[in-house]
């Protein structure tokens, strides 16, 4: 590897409009969402300026909350079975993609991401409309068939490229070498698709996890947290409380997205080498 | 063949869908210990062959055979043969022993203790003992080349498959790689097959070669038999440099033939009986043209040339040159013999064809 020289003198006038945009564009991104932990520990209930003082009470509240702790687990559960099943079912539907090619193959896999572009409104009202006629009716388990065509699409997309980025040879050459189909799958396609897994599994449970459209449709008597929280704003007094818990959601978000990306980041690029 | 083939392809086809035959049945004998070569234009089925072999890909038709044994529908891990892969395929995850060991860690075949002392013998043999620890992604082009070799070879396979092994190396490795695979297989005593493209490369280090186009075997011969007696004008322009040029048998014959191309007359070889008349092409080597008026006998040709082109290629150099009758046709000629000569595009010069030093094929080829 050559290392790139860059002739193109720095302009930095160019540099200063550019740093202007980027701070713009952080700006209206992120400071609506940081007002959220901001009030989460202001001694009041109105979320106006200036702030009255700081108190934790808000998170306090939320521990002694019998039924937020409920919505929190059934969503945990919901979370994690819905993308559980989208990732084993869409990693299946991505190898056959991948390796085997047949035309059904294909088909299958392009059906099994074509629900990216069906509306959560839509598909809420099929799913409806279906466990109505065949199934036990709105709930949990309504809600979480519901999460699995939702996260379905983003575990065969992940999958896919997963599979693609490593040569079928590998898989050939421990066959070769006299590995099994089971051994070949256990020693060599897991191990280097395993970051793809993770990373699968943790979108699709952060993505199951705060979903509000089809849950909404599909909710029975035991509200997730998302409907839960949406119950709650009708009572302007609940407002902090729902602030705070906003703001565990959001860090708890933010850190399984960044241990998801570090692990694709390790799968994807041997680290540089030490010469 | 006085020994029992290590590998028997009999009447082996491949179609890929119902249009295209990919390897149109093939019969191949391949003796123990020998290193031969699939030779051919990309898309000769030349790799499909190999990986038919490998048990990556089922014949539509045929049998083959490892060891008398018919292994037709066995699965790759079923088969005593390992492959060297073109792209290495060596396993990221796992270390340089790691990826040597594979092979051997599987089912219990061989005690641990035994495998570890096997690879560490068989990465001093690729001469990369120090390196048993590294990630395989922090070794040159040619040392994971040499692991994909050792993975292979440590499970002691009866036929070693090479797939075009070192097309992924610059030159000069790949010549100092040559060297070294001849050294691996005649220490070793293993069969290699190792399929390629590059005809220097399968004349200077195997024992028989097996040119292939069309998913035919046109012939399977040794290097020098190949280069001295092709037996089609594919194999003739394939195998070497060679001038194919169209012309008529004057005197029919088997073995030799009187032919005219152009305005010249002369004898040469004809590995297929052709009649008067018939059409031909004629294929003479750019070394079997001398400079110069030799001593008139009987099948020779000599006549004068115009010099299109001058190239220069160290020992020797490389002319094209204008006949009467003929475009274009190379001729290389020594320094040494060059010294008397100016040899500049324009100049006149002459030239000889001696008996026998071309051959002729039917034309259109190839001749069943």
């Amino acid at each position: 590897m050559t290392a790139r020289v860059s002739t193109v003198p720095k302009q930095p006038r160019k540099g200063r409009w550019l740093a202007l945009y980027v701070l713009l564009y952080l700006v209206f991104l992120y400071l609506p969402t940081l007002l959220i932990p901001v009030f989460s520990f202001n001694d009041s209930i109105a979320p106006v300026f200036p702030l009255k003082g700081f108190t934790l009470q808000w998170y306090a509240s939320l521990f002694d909350n019998p039924r937020l702790a409920e919505a929190a687990l059934n969503s945990v559960m919901v979370a994690a079975i819905a993308a559980a099943i989208a990732t084993l079912v869409g990693s299946l539907i991505a190898y056959a993609d991948v390796r085997r090619g047949s035309p059904l193959a294909n088909a299958i896999s392009l059906l099994a991401r074509l629900p990216i572009l069906l509306p959560g409104v839509v598909l809420g009202i099929a799913l409806l409309v279906g466990v109505n006629l065949v199934g036990p009716g709105p709930s949990l388990g309504a809600i979480v068939v519901g999460h699995v065509c939702f996260c379905l699409p983003t575990a065969v997309v992940v999958m896919r490229s997963r599979f693609a980025a490593f040569p079928r040879s590998l898989e050939e050459a421990a066959m070769d070498l006299g590995a099994n189909e089971w051994t070949t799958l256990r020693r060599i396609a897991l191990p280097l698709a395993l970051p793809g897994l993770v990373s699968s599994f943790m979108l699709a449970f952060i993505t199951s996890f705060d979903e509000f459209i089809v849950a909404f449709f599909l909710v029975g008597t035991e509200p997730t947290l998302p409907i839960y929280i949406w119950s709650q704003l009708r009572f302007p007094r609940q407002l902090p409380s729902v602030m705070a818990l906003g703001s565990l959601i959001l860090l708890v978000s933010v850190l399984l997205a960044g241990l998801a990306e570090m692990i694709r980041r390790r799968g994807l690029k041997p680290p540089p080498k030490s010469q | 063949m006085a020994q029992p083939s290590v590998v028997s392809l009999r009447g082996v086809s491949k179609r890929y869908s119902d249009k295209v035959l990919s390897v149109d049945n093939i019969d191949l004998d391949i003796a123990p210990g020998e290193f031969i070569s699939l030779l051919g234009p990309s898309g000769c089925g030349k790799t499909t062959t190999l990986r038919m072999i490998a048990g990556f890909e089922a014949p539509s038709a045929g049998r083959i055979l490892i060891d008398g044994q018919d292994l037709t529908d066995a699965p790759p891990y079923g088969r005593p043969v390992n492959t060297v892969f073109q792209d290495y395929a060596l396993f990221p995850h796992l270390n340089v022993s790691d990826n040597v060991g594979f092979g051997l860690s599987l089912g219990r075949r061989v005690a641990a203790a035994e495998a570890r002392k096997r690879v560490t013998a068989m990465l001093e043999l690729v001469g990369l003992a120090d390196k048993a620890r590294a990630r395989v992604y922090e070794l040159s082009g040619g040392q994971q080349q040499r692991i994909a070799m050792a993975r292979a070879l440590v499970c002691q396979p009866r036929v070693l498959l090479l797939d075009e092994p070192l097309s992924a190396l610059d030159a000069h490795l790949r010549q100092y790689m040559q060297v070294e695979l001849k050294r691996l297989q005649s220490s070793l005593g293993t069969t290699f097959i190792m399929v390629t493209h590059d005809q220097t490369e399968a004349l200077s280090i195997s024992d028989r070669i097996a040119v292939m186009d069309k998913g035919h075997i046109e012939q399977v011969a040794s290097p020098d038999a190949l280069y001295d007696t092709p037996h089609s004008a594919f194999v003739a322009g394939f195998i070497g440099a060679s001038n194919l040029l169209p012309g008529e048998v004057l005197q029919g014959g088997s073995g030799s033939v009187t032919v005219a191309v152009g305005a010249l007359r002369f004898t040469a070889r004809a590995p297929v009986p052709l009649q008067p008349g018939a059409a031909v092409t004629v294929s003479l080597r750019p070394e079997d043209l001398r400079l110069g008026h030799a001593a008139q006998q009987e099948g020779s040709a000599t006549t004068h040339g115009r010099i299109l082109q001058r190239l220069f290629h160290g020992r020797a150099l490389r002319l094209h040159i204008s006949l009467p009758g003929i475009d274009s046709l190379a001729l290389d000629v020594s320094r040494e013999a060059a010294g008397q000569h100016a040899l500049q595009p324009g100049d006149e010069i002459p030239l000889s064809i001696l008996p026998g030093a071309a051959c002729a094929f039917p034309a259109p080829a190839p001749a069943a």
